[in-house]
């Protein structure tokens, strides 16, 4: 393993295999080999010569990073098509993040400011890993496989009094090929911001899609903002739309390049959907899922809706519908067969800390339980195969739930910051 | 930093902010129960049988054979409070009547059980009994002996009267009226004047043999079922003078009525009067196609009182019934309490019934006392005996929003109102759900007036509907944990003794 420095001497921008761009120490002459397999390429206060210093891969490459001081002049990275990059760490303070050619994150997480993965990605693996974001995201059609794996989830962290749109643009994709991500949006007080809008020709597809926060949150093409949602957006499994400021999400006026699209509509086939202090226009609301827009949660029914709800709350859990089939049963009388049950802890609140070991006593394993972390927000869904601590991803954080969907019988778990504060 | 989840609990809507939420509480509970030390899933469901039902089964027994009796109304069926019975008869309510079926009849053609019942209580019969006293014998006695006539024998002299046939003679020795022999009374329902030869002497003709013992008598019948209930008695009839003993015709009796209500006896009762009042006794026990009957029996070998006088059947509209630990049921027809006898769950005296001020929606009981859930206020009705009974309103001040969703939890009665779980019994009068959901909460979360619910394990097992949605939970009534449940059940029974819970889903 050895360290080596982008010194960029070649310009804005400079290739990854070009020794003239590293050095052997910070700020030290150029020529030295690019970082191999297990070396750990490194970006300091000395790489940021220029702003936003422009690092392009076109071979393949496998190493580590470690990327500080790069202040208001974060390096961007791309793989140009052709190119390919494998993590061995994990991949932060990035102005921007292009891929056009192959990559996978090996499950470390990454921090930018703009992901996009371009139209001419080839085969993408995002793994487990999670990729926060502060401004935009591009997710086009992938010529390869395009893989979210069931961790992974792209976090949009808007900052307070931010005002300029952010995009997040996630092309239809029908060949099959995306798997659609899990997307979490966290608006800063007074935020006003959101875009999520599809290629002209397909809808936009994100598995689940959660907006928190303080600000107001827009899918609409009024107002401040120039694009248009375009097509339907469709979200495959759970969508939130929650703590909203005043403002709240906005779903009013949808706006349409060609007028055949029809009107603007968000599916979402079961479960629930619910929003507070909206105000839906022309919106309309489909595929089985319960629409919650309740007037009395502060949203507003602009008028020319459909398939949302205004009135009562429906059910806050998303429980299935059961059609009676009149079997007769004897209830909970099956010994030794456990249904599935699910439990969801009350949120632990604390001072900043890394929790990193975990520790399950059920009655069979294994045990998958989620860590949630609402404050950034994220879910680590960790499987627990014994009663002995195992270790987990750390983060810094300063709350916490404990969330599992099990037919195990549980009697205790332990969170802790090491293994040491594991009772035996 | 050290995170122990080590106590698990059930969720409380209430807590708005989920880090507020008390050690051991969650925000999400689905299908688990916490009695048994952590965190434990309901097990699964046993199959018992399959139902094809075009309707949703909205009512559910387990007969003692393990047979389910099944209905797609709403009904409330109990076990006949009648010891060592043979019939093992199950009574309930079901389009407002109370009806019964039996080990034999309730499998009879099918297997849709009950196949056949039959309206539980006996009517009284529509038509008064005629009564006609026979035309009776002569009797004579003999008032004044002296009689100045020769010794010797001579013949009775019967001038006037209405009848005919008496003859006989009378003997002379020393001027007096030595005997009377009645050759042969006759038959007469006015008696003649009877008098010597010479007109000296006194005989006096009666009807009958004892002349104190005449009464006025009236007769009444009941109608019998084939299990023996007897119904209340019909209009007495005319009434007639009679001498104890002599023979009076009843006729005008009812041979048939509706089928449906398995009548096959009827019983004959005899007006009685003593020296201080007038007591209706049983003559004879007749077949139902016996129009008449010669009654010639004596007051002394009378059989019981007439015990039917009040046991008129419930009232048309009757539900709801429940069964009492002093053998008698209750049910309620809008806002009126009804109570059967004890033992005889076919009568249903009206004057047993009591009134609320609001309609009646459920019935509970915990000892002899029965929770009259209400639309408005709750009330129970306190007393041993039925027929002594008084109504008595609770400072719990919630209504009852929906009548299955009342649950009999040993001897705490649970429903649900619009403020939560309720729970009454004795010295309970509680909001159950209130430390975990507000009113909103509830409301918006279980839809209450939709709610179907039963008792295991110590919980209270309700499902609910909420437009399309359908849904369950479970609330322990010691822990007071919630748990939802994510599934439905339309109806469902548990077994007394075994405490299984049996659902339709």
């Amino acid at each position: 393993m050895a360290n080596r420095y982008w010194v960029n001497v070649s310009g804005q921008t400079g290739y990854w295999e070009d020794s003239a761009n590293w050095a052997l120490t910070s700020g030290g002459a150029g020529g030295a080999s690019a970082p191999a397999e297990d070396d750990i390429a490194c970006f300091d206060h000395n790489s940021f010569i220029y702003y936003h210093p422009d690092v392009r891969i076109r071979d393949s490459r496998k190493c580590l990073f470690n990327i500080s001081g790069s202040g208001e002049r974060p390096p961007y990275i791309a793989i140009e098509s052709g190119g390919s990059l494998e993590l061995q760490s994990e991949l932060n303070v990035l102005a921007q993040f292009s891929i056009r050619g192959s990559f996978v994150s090996n499950n470390y997480n990454i921090s930018v400011e703009v992901i996009t993965i371009d139209n001419d990605a080839q085969d993408v693996n995002i793994g487990e890993s999670i990729i926060n974001v502060s401004e935009s995201v591009f997710l086009g059609k992938i010529q390869g496989v395009c893989s979210f794996g069931s961790g992974a989830r792209i976090n949009l962290i808007v900052p307070d009094g931010e005002s300029n749109p952010f995009a997040l643009y996630v092309e239809g994709d029908s060949n099959g090929y995306t798997r659609y991500p899990d997307i979490y949006v966290t608006l800063g007080n007074g935020a006003d911001v959101g875009i999520i809008y599809g290629e002209e020709s397909e809808d936009c597809v994100l598995n689940s899609l959660f907006v928190e926060g303080d600000g107001t949150f827009r899918f609409d093409a009024n107002g401040n903002f120039s694009n248009p949602i375009r097509r339907n957006l469709k979200i495959l499994s759970d969508a939130s739309f929650n703590g909203l400021s005043a403002g709240g999400l906005l779903l009013t006026g949808m706006q349409w390049e060609e007028s055949d699209f029809g009107p603007w509509g968000l599916f979402k086939s079961s479960g629930l959907v619910g929003v507070r202090n909206c105000n839906i226009k022309n919106g309309s609301a489909s595929g089985g899922a319960t629409f919650n827009a309740l007037l009395s949660d502060g949203n507003v029914d602009g008028g020319g809706n459909s398939g949302w709800n205004f009135g009562v709350r429906q059910i806050p859990n998303e429980i299935p519908v059961q059609t009676v089939s009149g079997n007769i049963v004897a209830f909970s009388n099956l010994s030794g067969r456990s249904r599935n049950a699910e439990y969801t802890s009350k949120r632990y609140a604390f001072p900043f800390t890394s929790l990193s070991v975990i520790k399950v006593l059920a009655d069979k394993y294994p045990v998958d339980v989620d860590v949630v972390y609402p404050a950034i927000p994220m879910t680590m869904t960790v499987r627990v195969l014994s009663a002995k601590p195992q270790r987990i991803k750390s983060l810094l954080v300063d709350s916490c739930e404990i969330k599992f969907l099990t037919s195990s019988k549980i009697t205790a778990i332990f969170l802790a910051s090491s293994m040491g504060e594991i009772p035996i | 930093m050290l995170i122990k989840l080590t106590e698990f609990g059930g969720r409380v809507p209430k807590a708005a902010d989920p880090s507020l939420l008390p050690d051991g509480k969650s925000q999400i509970s689905k299908n688990c129960r916490f009695d048994k030390g952590g965190f434990v899933p309901l097990l699964e469901d046993s199959f018992i049988e399959s139902r094809t039902s075009v309707n949703t089964i909205q009512s559910l027994l387990r007969y003692h054979d393990g047979r389910f009796f099944a209905w797609n109304s709403d009904v409330d069926a109990v076990v006949a409070p009648i010891a060592n019975d043979i019939y093992k008869r199950i009574y309930f309510t079901v389009g407002g009547q109370l009806r019964v079926t039996d080990k034999d009849i309730y499998k009879t053609g099918g297997t849709s059980y009950p196949m056949v019942s039959y309206i539980a209580s006996p009517p009284a019969p529509t038509s008064a009994p005629v009564a006609a006293a026979r035309p009776m014998e002569l009797y004579l006695a003999v008032s004044d002996q002296s009689c100045f006539e020769a010794d010797g024998t001579y013949d009775l002299i019967f001038t006037g009267g209405t009848g005919s046939g008496a003859a006989g003679t009378y003997v002379i020795v020393d001027n007096t009226i030595a005997s009377v022999n009645l050759a042969s009374r006759g038959v007469y329902s006015v008696v003649p004047i009877v008098s010597t030869q010479s007109g000296d002497g006194s005989i006096i003709a009666t009807l009958g043999a004892d002349p104190t013992l005449m009464e006025s008598r009236g007769y009444v019948y009941t109608f019998v079922n084939g299990y023996g209930a007897e119904g209340p008695p019909s209009a007495v009839s005319n009434l007639i003078s009679a001498y104890d003993g002599d023979s009076v015709a009843i006729s005008g009796m009812q041979t048939s009525i509706d089928t449906a209500y398995n009548i096959t006896k009827k019983r004959l009762y005899r007006l009685n009067q003593g020296s201080t009042s007038a007591i209706y006794q049983f003559v004879k026990e007749l077949d139902l196609i016996t129009a008449s009957y010669d009654d010639s029996i004596e007051n002394s070998d009378l059989g019981e009182e007439l015990p039917s006088a009040e046991w008129d059947g419930p009232p048309v509209g009757i539900k709801g019934i429940i069964a009492l630990p002093d053998g008698s049921l209750a049910g309620f027809v809008d806002n009126i309490l009804c109570r059967s006898v004890p033992y005889y769950p076919h009568a249903w005296p009206a004057s047993y019934q009591k009134y609320v001020d609001s309609q009646i929606k459920a019935l509970g009981s915990f000892g002899t006392t029965i929770a009259v859930l209400t639309a408005g206020k709750p009330y129970l009705a306190v007393g041993n005996d039925p027929a002594n009974v008084v109504m008595e309103s609770m400072d719990l001040g919630h209504s009852c929003t929906s009548k299955r969703g009342r649950v009999q939890a040993g001897d705490v009665v649970v429903y649900p109102s619009p403020e939560g779980l309720v729970a009454i019994g004795q010295g309970i009068g509680d909001v159950l759900t209130k430390d975990i959901m507000t009113r909103e909460e509830w409301n918006d979360n279980y839809n209450p007036s939709s709610i179907n619910a039963y008792y295991w394990d110590g919980k209270y097992v309700g499902f609910y509907t909420k437009g399309s949605w359908k849904a369950g939970f479970m609330f322990d009534l010691k822990s007071k944990e919630l748990s939802d449940l994510t599934f439905y059940s339309s109806a469902g029974f548990t077994e007394k003794g075994t405490g299984i819970l049996y659902l339709v889903v």
